[in-house]
């Protein structure tokens, strides 16, 4: 039992380390069985007609495979990774496929990338057909997916498939390159419209430190064309021998910092919830024009604005260890801390948003 | 061509093929051939839209099978091929007019193969070579294009896929250079069929037989059609004999039929091997003959012979493994030769012809030993007594064997006809129905009916089965039958000359015929495919590999005798037209690499001839006609068409106006004659 176990080990890794791999279609597997049949019968009546018949449908699946290599062996494929893949949103693997042949067009190809989840899964995308791609001509599949999770994905290998010319065999080209290239999917997003306009409503104001619309005083400055002359400050500019100008002070919104706290009996669904929450908050706070920062377990993000700032977060949280410390640190008076937490974790925050069993909560 | 067209295409020719080569057997009804129409008929069905329902393809499943049943029921196992083919085609016809997706018709491209290897066992004629050859290359078509088609249908099938009906509209894959590509593949599929055929090392087993076995029956019947039908397929050759010998008419022995009874006459086998040693002389002619035959396996294990033999030689073929079978023929008393025929053999006999019945006449007789000749006397007891009162009668004045032979044949030709059809297949006696009332009937009835008033007559007789008369082939001087010349014939014993052949079917439809024109090509065709194909065994793989060895043994002692002038600058030119082909051909490639137009090629290379010195890199066509211009002047011929080419060029290549193509091989040419003219004639601008 154990050699017969080794020995299909062995065979499984020669099986997937081999540079072509052949699969049967219905079809196919109706012909080797006709092609046996036709053996025997010739064999046995001798009918040298039959000789004739059984040699064309070997011809054919010896035809067929010279031609799906053909039709193989001229290609190249390279995937272009992608920077803005989501778990549970469709998910395109751009991936570009050149046939270096001189002379044969490929015909017929079929593209699937198989990747390998943080969890050792692997997932399969796959792209629409290429129904002809002439001589040292390339085109760009989108190799589709629905990914369930969140984190680092290898590309583990590019499999370019044809049943071409007949339709008998499948025989596919792995490529593999090493180290396989790999490409972060982002938690997952989730509505939280509701909670961003009642965040970013409640999160409080203070001096911007720069000129504005406030009501503060911030700095004198000379007067340029343009200014408003109701704004020039008259005893100053007489004082000065120059025309002179109050500037006030801008009022802007505290910064948000996210804190993803994570309990300790959090079950793990509930994890990637608060994950996914704390990224579709950050990412609609800073829509609105809102400074955001995080704070999780194991990694920080300064507070910062933009589409920028966006992926850094989404970044950081798909490559999140959940069960790594929370790093401290001080909130400034100006920052509204917001907690998402999982599970019954006790915090401290502007805003605590519980996610799993509890409803959203929030506290001022 | 668009692709939805070429598979149609593909599909209809694949499936056409695939039945001809079945039907061409003729060995099914011929209705049959109707179903040739099908394909194409389901192919219009469908560009119309409108589909066939699924119960009719059921309901002719259904008939093939009670067709096939019914066949069986009437004709026994024997056949077993006709009627399991007839189903298949059925089944075949049912799954073309009722498919609708391509899974559906991949089944019936499967089925078509099927069809085919079915075909194989059935057919063994040059037809058969032909669809087979129509086959190989419409299949490669269909399946390749449905392939394509398939791709197209799984991107329709897709969110953001083009639609199905744009895919199979598109004019772009099908184009001059996958037709070619396609060719090339059904080339290569046909040379690698043709390879294993010949490699393929025929060393068979033989557990089971299939094919044209038995042609010749059990027994010469009353109540059925004739023994053999006539297919038009050969079934054997004659080599050897002359133009002279051929118009004497020949008679191909093949089995006699001893045992008389109320239906016919019947196999004796048990007579046939142990019976007659006594009575085994046959009367034949003194010009004893050496000729060979190419037969089928038509006679159930019986080799076909023109006469008494006097020696035989198996010279190929006859076996499925001709290493394993048994390589002697045996000689029988009644003439007869048995030896291994599972397949078609080739085999030289040493032997003279049959003595007809009127050489036979002037030959002196002796009385007949009655008791050894016992079997060939017996009649079934109750015969209808007109029968021997008819014999009586007509023998009356007759004292020898071959007077009274030559009484009752004279009495067949009085107001008897020949016809296929059976006129008193019903009768409860048919032999007086047809002596008596029809007078109508084939070849059995009248060997069946003077056999037997010749035994009542007193003059034993028997049955002879075989063929008869054949047409001559003059280019390859050979005899040739065809299942058409099926025939029957009697054979009566005179003491002191032995078995005398005697034939009272009238004598029309018996005549000799020369072949000549579209018959004498069509008769080369097929012997051919009988030496090439189907005789081809394991003797003839043997002889090729031995003369390929020899060839290239001898190679080095050849070749210095091969070289004398005609030869060696034969092959001079040769190596020249293929040097200058390849640098056509790598010259050509190389411009379409590079997606020039063809015609600035030629306003480059013109402006070269006139400027002196190739166009730098960094200047366009234009910069380039503009010098030549100047050099030339406005008015020069040579201005006139470069001014004229690069207007064609510019256009077409900027233009985005994709009319007017036909101008540019009229500007080319213009182009051209100006620079011979300029190179020949006048002295160069500069």
């Amino acid at each position: 039992m154990r050699l017969i176990t080794l020995w299909r080990r062995i065979w499984r890794r020669l099986w997937r380390n081999a540079p072509r791999q052949l699969r049967f279609t219905r079809a196919g597997r109706v012909v080797v069985g006709l092609a046996l049949a036709t053996g025997f019968a010739a064999i046995n009546t001798g009918n040298n007609l039959l000789f004739l018949a059984w040699g064309l449908v070997l011809s054919g699946i010896v035809v067929s495979g010279v031609l799906s290599e053909l039709a193989l062996r001229g290609l190249s494929v390279d995937a272009l990774l992608p920077k803005d893949a989501r778990a549970r949103l469709p998910f395109a693997l751009p991936v570009r496929l050149a046939n270096g042949a001189k002379r044969f067009a490929a015909l017929g190809l079929e593209v699937r990338a198989r990747l390998i989840a943080p969890n050792g899964k692997p997932e399969i995308a796959a792209a629409p057909f290429v129904l002809r791609l002439s001589a040292g001509a390339a085109h760009e599949a989108l190799a589709r997916a629905n990914l369930e999770q969140r984190g680092k994905y290898t590309v583990d290998e590019i499999v370019v498939e044809t049943m071409y010319p007949f339709g008998f065999f499948v025989k596919a080209r792995p490529f593999k390159r090493i180290p396989p290239p790999a490409f972060w999917v982002a938690p997952r997003a989730v509505d939280v419209r509701a909670l961003a306009v009642e965040v970013a409503g409640r999160r409080g104001s203070a001096a911007a430190n720069v000129p504005g619309t406030g009501e503060d005083y911030f700095a004198m400055r000379l007067f340029r064309t343009g200014d408003d002359l109701r704004r020039i400050k008259w005893r100053r500019s007489a004082k000065a021998g120059k025309w002179l100008v109050a500037e006030n002070e801008a009022i802007a919104g505290h910064d948000v910092i996210i804190e993803l706290v994570i309990g300790r009996r959090a079950e793990s669904g509930d994890v990637e919830l608060a994950i996914a929450t704390a990224g579709s908050l950050a990412e609609a706070l800073l829509e609105r024009g809102t400074r955001v920062g995080l704070r999780g377990p194991g990694t920080m993000v300064p507070s910062d604005l933009g589409a920028g700032q966006a992926w850094n977060i989404l970044r950081a949280l798909a490559a999140m260890d959940p069960q790594q410390p929370n790093l401290g640190g001080v909130v400034g008076r100006s920052t509204t801390l917001v907690a998402v937490c999982a599970g019954d974790a006790a915090v401290h925050a502007d805003h605590i948003v519980r996610v799993g069993g509890a409803d959203e909560e929030q506290v001022a | 061509m668009t692709l939805g067209f070429a598979y149609v295409i593909g599909f209809v020719l694949a499936t056409t093929t695939a039945l001809l080569t079945l039907l061409a057997a003729n060995e099914l009804p011929i209705w049959m051939w109707l179903a040739i129409f099908v394909p194409v008929l389901s192919a219009v069905q469908q560009r119309r839209g409108k589909g066939v329902p699924t119960w009719a393809g059921t309901l002719i499943g259904g008939l093939a099978i009670v067709y096939a049943a019914v066949t069986l029921q009437a004709m026994g196992v024997d056949a077993l091929l006709p009627a399991s083919s007839g189903a298949l085609v059925g089944i075949f016809l049912a799954r073309i007019v009722t498919r609708r997706t391509l899974k559906h018709d991949l089944q019936a491209l499967l089925v078509s193969l099927l069809v085919v290897i079915a075909g194989a066992g059935m057919n063994n004629g040059v037809s058969y070579g032909a669809s087979f050859v129509a086959y190989a290359v419409s299949i490669v078509w269909a399946l390749v294009t449905r392939q394509l088609v398939e791709g197209a249908e799984r991107e329709a099938a897709l969110p953001f896929g083009a639609k199905l009906e744009v895919t199979l509209a598109r004019r772009d894959i099908v184009t001059p250079v996958f037709f070619g590509a396609s060719a090339m593949v059904s080339l290569v599929v046909l040379l690698s069929t043709t390879v294993l055929f010949v490699l393929f090392p025929r060393v068979g087993l033989g557990s089971f037989r299939l094919g044209q076995q038995g042609g010749l029956p059990s027994a010469v019947s009353l109540r059925g059609a004739p023994m053999a039908r006539g297919t038009g397929a050969v079934v054997a050759r004659i080599k050897g004999l002359s133009y002279t010998q051929f118009e004497q008419g020949l008679y191909l022995r093949a089995a006699t039929y001893d045992r008389m009874n109320r239906d016919g006459f019947a196999r004796n086998e048990g007579l046939v091997v142990t019976g007659g040693t006594q009575v085994a002389r046959m009367a034949h002619r003194a010009d004893a003959r050496l000729y060979e035959v190419f037969m089928q396996p038509v006679a159930d294990n019986r080799l076909l012979v023109l006469g008494p033999v006097q020696s035989i030689t198996l010279l190929s073929g006859g076996g499925v493994n001709p290493l394993f079978a048994t390589r002697q023929a045996t000689i029988r008393p009644n003439g007869e030769v048995d030896a291994v025929t599972s397949a078609p053999i080739r085999y030289a006999v040493a032997g003279p012809t049959m003595l007809s019945a009127a050489e036979a006449g002037a030959l002196a007789e002796q009385a007949l030993d009655r008791e050894a000749l016992a079997p060939w006397l017996t009649v079934p007891e109750n015969l209808d007594p007109r029968i021997a009162e008819l014999a009586a009668t007509l023998t009356a004045s007759a004292t020898t064997s071959s007077a009274k032979a030559a009484a009752l044949r004279a009495h067949f030709g009085r107001g008897f006809e020949y016809t296929l059809d059976l006129p008193n297949g019903r009768a409860g006696d048919p032999l007086t129905s047809f002596l008596f009332e029809d007078k109508r009937g084939h070849c059995e009835y009248f060997a069946t009916a003077l056999a037997s008033l010749l035994r009542i007559a007193g003059v034993p007789a028997r049955v002879v089965g075989g063929f008869q008369g054949g047409l001559w082939d003059d280019e390859g001087q050979v005899a040739v039958f065809t299942a058409d010349n099926a025939h029957a014939w009697v054979e009566w014993y005179a003491e002191g000359i032995g078995w005398v052949l005697d034939d009272a079917t009238p004598a029309t439809d018996r005549a000799s015929t020369r072949l000549s024109g579209f018959g004498a090509m069509l008769e080369k065709m097929r012997r051919g495919w009988d030496d090439y194909v189907l005789d081809y065994g394991l003797t003839q793989q043997f002889e090729m590999f031995t003369q390929v060895r020899h060839g290239m043994r001898s190679l080095p002692v050849e070749l210095p005798r091969l070289a004398d002038k005609k030869t060696l600058a034969g092959i001079a030119a040769c190596c020249v037209t293929v040097v200058a082909v390849a640098w056509l051909w790598q010259r050509r490639r190389r411009i379409d690499k590079r997606r020039v137009h063809p015609l600035a090629v030629v306003l480059q290379k013109s402006v070269s001839q006139v400027v002196g010195q190739p166009l730098a890199a960094t200047r366009t066509l234009r910069d380039g006609v503009g010098e030549a211009t100047r050099l030339l002047g406005e008015e020069h011929e040579m201005s006139h068409a470069l001014h004229m080419a690069l207007a064609v060029y510019e256009r077409q290549r900027f233009g985005l106006v994709r009319g007017g193509l036909d101008d540019a091989p009229r500007a080319i040419r213009a182009l051209r004659s100006a620079r011979r003219r300029v190179s020949s004639g006048r002295p160069s601008a500069r």
